[in-house]
């Protein structure tokens, strides 16, 4: 089970899950702790990962997908170093938020849940980010960009990339 | 404390917290609901449950999780609580296949009565389809998710009450659905409650399934066979056909508990079983078919002229408690009283017996019946052993209500981390093979004879904090209720003299491990200080010359079969006497085929205490007879008691009572302690001398058999349904230890002991100590039963990918 974990992510970064699991290994209340932590390893929580974070810490692997499956913070697919969130919510749907996804993805070369072949994007829809003033918004990385129209996507980018 | 309130203008109360549902059905008033199971926590997901107060009209409230409160003036049919019900039926059917023609469920689905009941005939609403998963992988339940309308029943009672957590609720909001993680086949307890609380189509049992209707079929009440807890069940008859077993409902009108082997191991008897046409004889010519005439002829004469040469000691019985409790007096009656045997032993009842049986010498009465109210009503339950709801699995759920109660404490006190020592608030974790000394060296430090600090915990491997708070627990002031659970093949005297020495400030005192009717045997006088040890090592001496199996097989519940099979072929006669053929049959002079518990009348003893007279519920085989009836016929035959038997002395001396003989019989190795299988009086010796040998680099690990949830009973290994989710002999090993291996979940290993070597299929579990290794489904594996002793709790072993050694 480890061994496949193993080929998949590299030793170090399974040392360091087993190193996240152990800490929270008597506390199973603190699951989402240590899928948040162990995403940060690994970028994505595939389901072998997650049997094998419910197998050492004695829990039903069922719980921990429904977490996992919960939140759209986690990721069950592999992502991108970057991955481009574009918003869906009421407000950012009915400023074409639709047509804005269509040509990041056009741009990218990629459907929802795929990878760009260089590993550097992967694209997925959020709903409602809390900043329905700056409609449409969408996140890239760690940078939000705000009031973006589908005619601009390159530009956002260009300027994500650099 | 009570609340008064109005439900449609009738006056009625319910206890103080009950709900406005609950006051409902008290006063006969119905409320439709769908989420709600009484048997778990209320969700509120359905919202037809809804019902108005007359005083605040228009404001609908979801009956099945608001408290009643005083003064309130319901009503549950006014227009507005209608509608509401109505349109939310709507916007259920909006993911609802209407494939009812199809539907395993039709005839007893909750929201096909309901459709019809509000008369729902449009489906007004659309939307597109979420993705819904489908199994048909899964053996014994199938999935069909399309159907689900989210309810929740199955994900809350696998969790809450079986404790499992196998289904989960999946994704959020429109595209939520219930499911294992990675739509995988389930790999559960296969207990069934989630079958039994889905309201609609979507988890159905598929031994069920395309086999007939539901309102065909008549219910007809008994016992299960498969443990001594004897649940209640329905067999649902389709003619005299079998075609499922479900639970009659409970005091709420949900179906009571069960488990997977009484929900899903019938077929043990009916259908796919293979149960014998007749009796046969065995001589030099070797195996023949025989009439009934014949065969009880020629056993009553053997019978007669063994007992006649060498007297009624020279016959031992072992019985598997199949019998009813008439039947048991019979059997008492013709053995003990009239050949004069001394021993009448079980196999797969003989850690229980022996419990039974050392109870009864220690306690000044037997202990009293243990309803499960009882267990529920006592604040610290304390487990003695292993394995407790491995024997008898309905007490996964049942001990998890008792944890729900407030400030419950549970106390297990096991070598191998079973289903309730995880749960345990208390779990004292004790080395294999030394949980025997360990409950000696306890007793003597609650009764003051050692001092508790002094008790030798680091030898044993027990946490010194956990013990003082044990032992505090033990005198503090709550009640408690002992559970007193049997190892697989060693004797457990230690745990029950501790059971035994608690008497004056413990409730209740339940001994487990006892098959379908064995405290009713007890009760019959089958009690005896003797077990299969003891006759094994007189039929190697030639003091046993006959060996009568009544249901059991030694070649299959024993320990080392070799040794068994040399023993069987030195006797004079081996009479065999079971529904099924298995092993033993084969090796018998003489096969009986007898009838099954649902096929004949009379009255079970659970081993919980509580009496049931069951009724004849199915047709026997045409050419299989009753038990007693045989025993009764070979009597007749004999005549009179065969003469001048030297061990007639000691059963006519004996009570009728369910006593135990005063002393052991002549010839017991209680009388002969040279030969070392005798009572140990030092307690603490005999720790050492049953325990465990210590591994050695060569066997690294300490291997211990226990029992399964899948049932090891003789009946239950007949169950194909069982058989398949054992999967043959199984070994579970700790986390590290497997990694450390680099095994592969479910991949075939060796395991061998220093005894023999046997393919098994290895899982690895959180929280099982290094080094410890857990041997699943020995019982009915002639290979498994090689590799272990008889009376010890762990046999070194070594376990890896390579052929056997
Ligand atoms: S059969 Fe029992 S253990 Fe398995 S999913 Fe259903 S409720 Fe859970
Ligand atoms: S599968 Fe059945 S019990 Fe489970 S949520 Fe769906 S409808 Fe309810
Ligand atoms: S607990 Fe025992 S009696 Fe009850 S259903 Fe299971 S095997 Fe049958
Ligand atoms: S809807 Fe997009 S930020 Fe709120
Ligand atoms: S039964 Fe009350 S909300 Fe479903």
């Amino acid at each position: 089970m480890r061994n496949e974990l193993v080929e998949m992510f590299t030793e170090e970064k399974m040392t360091a899950v087993d190193a996240i699991i152990e800490r929270h290994r008597d506390n199973p209340g603190e699951l989402l702790m240590v899928l948040v932590e162990v995403q940060d390893i690994t970028r994505y929580l595939p389901v072998e990962l997650q049997r094998y974070i419910a197998w050492r810490m004695g829990i039903p692997a069922s719980r921990v997908y429904g977490v996992a499956s919960f939140y759209s913070y986690f990721s069950l697919a592999p992502r991108g170093r970057k991955v481009v969130k574009v918003c869906t919510g009421t407000a950012c749907y009915v400023k074409r938020a639709g047509e804005i996804k269509e040509r990041l993805k056009q741009r990218l070369g990629l459907s929802e849940g795929e990878v760009s072949a260089d590993g550097e994007f992967s694209i997925e829809e959020v709903r409602c980010l809390g900043a329905c003033g700056l409609a449409p918004v969408a996140v890239i990385g760690e940078e939000t960009f705000g009031l973006i129209n589908p005619d601009n996507v390159e530009e956002i980018l260009e300027k994500a990339s650099s | 404390m009570y609340v008064k309130l109005k439900i449609n203008g009738i006056e009625t109360t319910v206890p103080k917290g009950g709900t406005i549902l609950a006051a409902a059905k008290a006063a006969s008033v119905y409320i439709p609901t769908l989420c709600h199971d009484p048997r778990v926590a209320p969700t509120g997901a359905c919202r037809l449950c809804v019902v108005e107060d007359r005083r605040r009209p228009g404001q609908l409230i979801p009956s099945c999780f608001t408290p009643a409160r005083d003064g309130m003036d319901i009503v549950t049919d006014s227009p507005v609580v209608t509608a509401a019900i109505r349109e939310q039926l709507k916007l259920i059917l909006i993911n609802h296949p209407l494939d009812c023609p199809v539907c395993d469920k039709a005839g007893e689905c909750v929201l096909q009565e309901l459709v019809i009941r509000y008369g729902i005939v449009e489906a007004p609403y659309t939307l597109e389809a979420p993705f819904r998963p489908v199994d048909r992988e899964s053996p014994l339940i199938e999935r069909d998710m399309t159907r689900c309308v989210l309810c929740g029943r199955c994900v809350r009672i696998c969790a809450e009450l079986q404790g499992k957590g196998e289904l989960e609720f999946m994704r959020r909001g429109y595209g939520t659905y219930v499911d294992t993680d990675g739509s995988r086949a389930l790999d559960c307890d296969f207990c069934g409650l989630c079958i039994s609380a889905c309201p609609v189509g979507a988890l159905t049992d598929k031994l069920f399934k395309n086999t007939t209707r539901p309102w065909k079929l008549e219910r007809r009440e008994t016992a299960c066979l498969h443990c001594g807890l004897d649940c209640r069940i329905y067999l649902n008859m389709e003619g005299e056909i079998l075609r499922r077993v479900t639970a009659p409902p409970d005091k709420d009108g949900a179906e009571e508990l069960l488990c997977v082997r009484g929900r899903f191991g019938w077929r043990a008897a009916a259908g796919a079983v293979r149960r014998p046409p007749g009796p046969w004889l065995r001589d030099a010519r070797g195996r023949r078919d025989a009439t009934w005439e014949e065969a009880l002829d020629f056993a009553s004469r053997r019978l007669a002229e063994i007992a006649g040469e060498r007297g009624g000691g020279a016959v031992a019985v072992l019985t598997a408690d199949l019998l009813t409790t008439e039947e048991a007096a019979v059997a008492r009656g013709f053995f003990r009283t009239f050949l004069g045997s001394h021993d009448i032993a079980s196999l797969q009842a003989a850690g229980y017996r022996r419990l039974m049986d050392q109870l009864d010498r220690m306690l000044p009465s037997p202990p009293p019946p243990a309803s499960q109210e009882d267990l529920l009503a006592a604040d610290v339950l304390l487990v003695l052993g292993g394995g407790a709801a491995e024997w008898h699995p309905v007490l996964k759920p049942l001990i998890n209500r008792y944890r729900q109660g407030e400030g419950k404490e549970l106390i297990v006190i096991s070598s191998w981390p079973d289903y309730l020592f995880e749960r345990a608030t208390l779990p004292v974790a004790v080395a294999p093979g030394h949980l025997e000394g360990f409950m000696a060296e306890l007793q003597a430090a609650l009764e003051g004879r050692e001092v508790a600090s002094g008790l030798d915990a680091s030898r044993r491997g027990i946490d010194v904090g956990r013990l003082a708070r044990l032992v505090s627990l033990l005198q503090g002031q709550g009640e408690i209720a002992v559970l007193v659970v049997p190892d697989l093949y060693a004797r457990g005297d230690a745990r029950a003299a501790l059971a035994a020495s608690l008497h004056h400030r413990v409730q209740r005192i339940l001994p487990l491990g006892g098959q379908f009717n064995s405290r009713g045997a007890l009760s019959a006088g089958f009690a005896s200080p003797r077990d299969f040890q003891d006759i094994l090592a007189d039929i190697e001496m030639g003091r046993i010359r006959s060996l009568y199996l009544i249901g059991e097989d030694p070649l299959e519940d024993f320990p080392d079969p070799q040794r068994v099979r040399a023993a069987l072929s030195r006797l004079d006669l081996l009479i065999c006497q079971a529904p099924y053929a298995t092993t033993a049959a084969e090796a018998a002079h003489v096969f009986l085929p007898t009838v099954l518990p649902w096929e004949k009348e009379g009255s079970v003893l659970a081993v919980t205490g509580q009496r049931r007279h069951l009724r004849k519920v199915m047709t026997a085989p045409p050419g299989a007879r009753g038990d007693g009836e045989i025993l009764e016929e070979l009597r007749r035959m004999m005549g009179d008691p065969p003469a001048n038997l030297p061990g007639r002395v000691a059963a006519v001396g004996e009570t009728g009572s369910s006593g135990s003989p005063a002393a052991p019989p002549p010839g017991s190795p209680a009388a002969t302690a040279a030969g070392g299988r005798g009572f140990p009086e030092d307690r603490t010796s005999e720790a050492n001398a049953v325990g465990a040998e210590a591994p050695s680099p060569a066997f690294p690990f300490l291997l211990v058999p226990v029992p399964s949830l899948f049932g090891d009973g003789l009946v239950s290994r007949q169950s194909p349904e069982l058989a398949g989710l054992k999967g043959g002999l199984g070994v579970v090993m700790n986390n590290d230890d497997f990694a450390a291996l680099n095994l592969k979940d479910r991949e075939t290993v060796w395991v061998a002991t220093p005894y023999g070597a046997a393919p098994a299929r290895v899982r690895a579990l959180a929280r099982i100590r290094p080094g410890t290794a857990l041997l699943l489904h020995a019982p009915g594996n002639p290979e498994g039963l090689s590799l272990l002793r008889s009376d010890v709790a762990a046999v070194p072993a070594a376990i890896g990918r390579k052929e056997a050694p």
